[in-house]
C-alpha cells in the first residue's frame, strides 16, 4: 500500500506540468528563465544561435529566424521575423514561440522589456569572446534539451582551438591588424571575439584596448602600427578590400603581400564555424596547412 | 593697431593660420618634434613612414580642412547677409539634406568609389539649392520664402534619407553615418587642386559683390532705393555661397557650426563691412576647422572622432556665450 501511494505520488509529480516539465535557467545576463524542458517552437534572433540550433539537429523546432540567418542553407527557408536588433514583434508573436534567443550585443534592454511584457520567453546570450562562445554553445544545448549534443559541439570547437594553439606554440607571432570595415577604417580591438581569435591563432593584435572595442582609425594610425599581416573581409559593399591598401606601399604587409581575405561569417559569428575562421587565421599567420588543423568538418 | 583696416587684421589672421597649420602637421597619433617636421619638409625624413604621414596624410588633410573651413566661413557670412538672419548658416537652405541624400543614395546603391561619394553629395546639394530657388523665385526670392522652402526641402531630403538608411544593410549605413557627422578622413588628396579652384572662384564671385551684400543687410527696400537690382544680386550671391557650401559638403560631409559661428566672431572683431568680413570669415573658418580637425585626430588617438562633433562641441557653447553677451551688453 505504501509503495502504491509512493508510486502514484511520483506519477503525479511527473505529470504535473510545473514540477516535472519545466526547467529554470539563468541566461548570460543573469535573468531567470523558466522554460518547458523541450521547447518546441524556437525563434532565433541571433544568426550564430541559428547555426548552433541547426548543428544540434533542431531544424524542425526552429519557428523563426532573422533575415541575416543565411547558414546553413536550410536557414534561408525558415520564416523571417526581421533583423536581430529590430525584429517585428508582431512576426515573432505570430510564430508562437515558447523560446526566443536574443543577443545582448545587438538587442537593447528596450527590446527585451517589450518582449517580456508580451509574455515571450526570452533567453539572452552575450558572446564576447572564445570562452563565452563555448559557454553559449553549451547553454543553447542545455536549454533546448540537447545538452549532450551541445557539449559535443562545444568540445569540437574547443579541440580545434587547442589544436591550433598547439600548432602555433613557440612560433614567432606576427603583428596583426584586423579590419572590420574599410570606410571608415574600423578595426577590432583586443577585447573582441576577433581579438581572441588573433591571439589563439598565434598573432599579436596591433590594436590596443581603448575607449571603443572596434575603434575607427585614421590612415596615420595604420602607417604607425605597420602590421605584419592585415586581415580583411570581402563583402558586397567592398568586394576588393585588399586593393584599398595599395595606396600605402609604405606598409610592411603591402610590401610582403600579406593581406588576407577571410569570410566574415567565420570570424564574427560566435557559432560552430568559428573553428574554420581560427584555422584560416593560423594558416595565414604561420603558413600551416589548414587541413592538418581542421577537425572532422561538419557538412 | 587698427583691426578694422587690412593692415591690422590680415597679418594677424595669417599668423594664426600658419600656427594652426603647423600645429596640425606636428600633432597626431604620433606627435612630431619641429625638427622632425623640418627634416621631412626638407626631404630628409627619419623614416619613409614619417614622410608618408606628413606629406601624404597630414598635409593634404590640413589643406583640405583649411579649404573647407574657409568655404563654410565665407558662405556663412554671405547667407547671413542675403537672408538677413543671424541664425542662417550654410546648411539652412536644405543644402545639407540634399547633400546627405545624394551621398547616402550613392552609398546604398553600392557606389563606394572615393570619387562618387563627393560627386553625389555635390549633386544632391546643388539639386536642393535649385529646388529651393525655383520655389522661392515665385516671390522674387524673398528671404522668408528662401528659408521656408529651404527648411522644407531639407525635411523632405531627411525623410528620404531615413528611408534609405532604414533599407540599407549595415555597412553603407556606418560609412554614411561617419560621413554625415563630418569627416576629412575620407577625402582624396587628388581633389585638392580642383576643390581649391572651385572654392577660389566661388569666393571671388562673392567678393566682387561685397557691396551688394552690405546693401542687402540694410533691407531690400533700402538696397533697391540705392540702386541695387535685388533679385539679380540675390541670385548671384545665392549661387556663389551655395556653390561654396556644396563644395565643402562634398569634401568633408556635414561639418556644422563653422558657417554659423565664425561670421559672428569675425563681425565682432572686424565689423559688418563685407569687404573685410568675407575674407576674415574665410581665414577664421580655416583656422577654426584646422584646429578642430587636429583635435578630432588627437583627442582619442589612434581612434578618430568625426570633426563635425568637435566643431559642434566648440561652436554651440561659444554661440550661446555670444548670445548671452549680446543680450547683457546690449550690443
Amino acid at each position: 500500500m505504501k509503495r502504491i501511494v509512493l508510486v502514484s505520488l511520483l506519477i503525479c509529480c511527473l505529470l504535473s506540468p510545473v514540477a516535472a516539465r519545466a526547467a529554470v535557467w539563468t541566461d548570460a545576463v543573469g535573468r531567470r528563465v523558466e522554460l518547458p524542458d523541450q521547447p518546441r517552437r524556437i525563434v532565433s534572433l541571433v544568426p550564430a544561435v541559428t547555426e548552433i540550433l541547426f548543428a544540434l539537429g533542431l531544424d524542425e523546432r526552429i519557428a523563426g529566424v532573422t533575415r541575416f540567418c543565411d547558414w546553413p542553407e536550410a536557414a534561408r527557408s525558415k520564416p523571417k521575423v526581421g533583423g536581430y536588433a529590430n525584429p517585428s514583434l508582431e512576426a515573432v508573436l505570430q510564430r508562437q514561440p515558447d523560446l526566443v534567443f536574443v543577443s545582448a550585443d545587438v538587442a537593447g534592454p528596450n527590446l527585451l522589456a517589450r518582449m517580456e511584457r508580451l509574455g515571450l520567453k526570452v533567453y539572452v546570450v552575450y558572446p564576447r569572446g572564445l570562452d563565452e562562445t563555448l559557454a553559449m554553445i553549451r547553454a543553447v544545448g542545455r536549454v533546448t534539451g540537447r545538452a549532450a549534443a551541445g557539449e559535443e559541439l562545444a568540445g569540437e570547437l574547443a579541440a580545434t582551438v587547442a589544436r591550433v594553439r598547439n600548432a602555433v606554440a613557440g612560433k614567432s607571432r606576427p603583428r596583426v591588424l584586423f579590419c572590420v570595415m574599410m570606410q571608415p577604417l574600423t578595426v577590432a580591438g583586443p577585447e573582441t571575439l576577433v581579438g581572441d581569435l588573433i591571439e589563439a591563432a598565434g598573432g599579436v593584435n596591433v590594436v590596443s584596448a581603448g575607449v571603443s572595442r572596434y575603434p575607427t582609425w585614421g590612415s596615420e594610425a595604420l602607417l604607425l602600427a605597420d602590421p605584419d599581416v592585415i586581415v580583411v573581409s570581402p563583402h558586397p559593399g567592398t568586394p576588393d578590400p585588399a586593393g584599398l591598401f595599395s595606396a600605402w606601399p609604405e606598409l610592411t604587409a603591402v610590401k610582403t603581400g600579406r593581406i588576407v581575405s577571410i569570410n566574415p561569417d567565420w570570424v564574427h559569428r560566435p557559432g560552430p564555424r568559428l573553428g574554420r575562421g581560427l584555422v584560416a587565421l593560423a594558416a595565414a599567420f604561420h603558413g600551416i596547412d589548414p587541413v592538418s588543423l581542421q577537425a572532422e568538418v561538419q557538412p | 593697431m587698427n583691426l578694422r583696416s587690412p593692415r591690422g587684421w590680415l597679418p594677424l589672421l595669417l599668423v594664426a593660420l600658419g600656427l594652426a597649420l603647423l600645429l596640425s602637421l606636428v600633432a597626431g597619433t604620433r606627435a612630431l618634434s619641429p625638427a622632425e617636421l623640418l627634416a621631412v619638409l626638407l626631404g630628409r625624413p627619419a623614416s619613409p613612414t614619417l614622410a608618408a604621414i606628413v606629406l601624404k596624410i597630414r598635409l593634404p588633410r590640413a589643406l583640405l580642412a583649411a579649404l573647407v573651413g574657409s568655404a563654410l566661413g565665407a558662405s556663412g557670412s554671405a547667407f547671413q547677409a542675403v537672408l538677413r538672419n543671424p541664425l542662417a548658416d550654410p546648411y539652412i537652405l536644405g543644402v545639407s539634406g540634399g547633400a546627405a541624400l545624394g551621398a547616402v543614395a550613392a552609398l546604398t546603391l553600392g557606389f563606394s568609389s572615393p570619387l562618387l561619394l563627393p560627386a553625389a553629395a555635390f549633386a544632391g546639394a546643388a539639386g536642393a539649392l535649385l529646388l529651393v530657388y525655383w520655389v522661392a523665385q515665385a516671390h522674387s526670392g524673398s528671404p522668408h520664402t528662401l528659408i521656408l522652402s529651404g527648411v522644407m526641402v531639407g525635411s523632405l531630403a531627411s525623410a528620404l534619407l531615413l528611408f534609405l538608411l532604414w533599407m540599407a544593410p549595415a555597412d553603407p549605413v556606418r560609412t554614411a553615418v561617419f560621413w554625415l557627422a563630418g569627416n576629412l578622413a575620407l577625402a582624396d588628396p587628388g581633389w585638392l587642386p580642383w576643390a581649391a579652384l572651385w572654392v577660389g572662384a566661388a569666393f571671388c564671385a562673392l567678393w566682387v559683390q561685397c557691396g551688394a551684400l552690405d546693401l542687402l543687410t540694410q533691407g531690400e527696400e533700402t538696397a533697391a532705393d540705392l540702386g541695387l537690382e535685388v533679385g539679380r544680386a540675390r541670385l548671384l550671391l545665392f549661387a556663389a555661397a551655395g556653390g561654396l557650401t556644396a563644395a565643402a559638403v562634398a569634401m568633408a560631409g556635414l561639418v556644422g557650426f563653422v558657417g554659423l559661428t565664425v561670421p559672428h566672431v569675425a563681425r565682432l572683431f572686424w565689423g559688418a563691412s563685407h569687404r573685410l568680413l568675407l575674407p576674415a570669415s574665410a581665414l577664421l573658418g580655416a583656422v577654426f576647422l584646422l584646429l578642430a580637425d587636429t583635435l578630432s585626430r588627437t583627442l582619442l588617438a589612434p581612434a578618430e572622432i568625426p570633426v563635425g562633433v568637435v566643431t559642434a562641441l566648440i561652436g554651440a557653447p561659444f554661440f550661446l556665450f555670444l548670445l548671452r553677451r549680446r543680450q547683457g551688453g546690449g550690443e
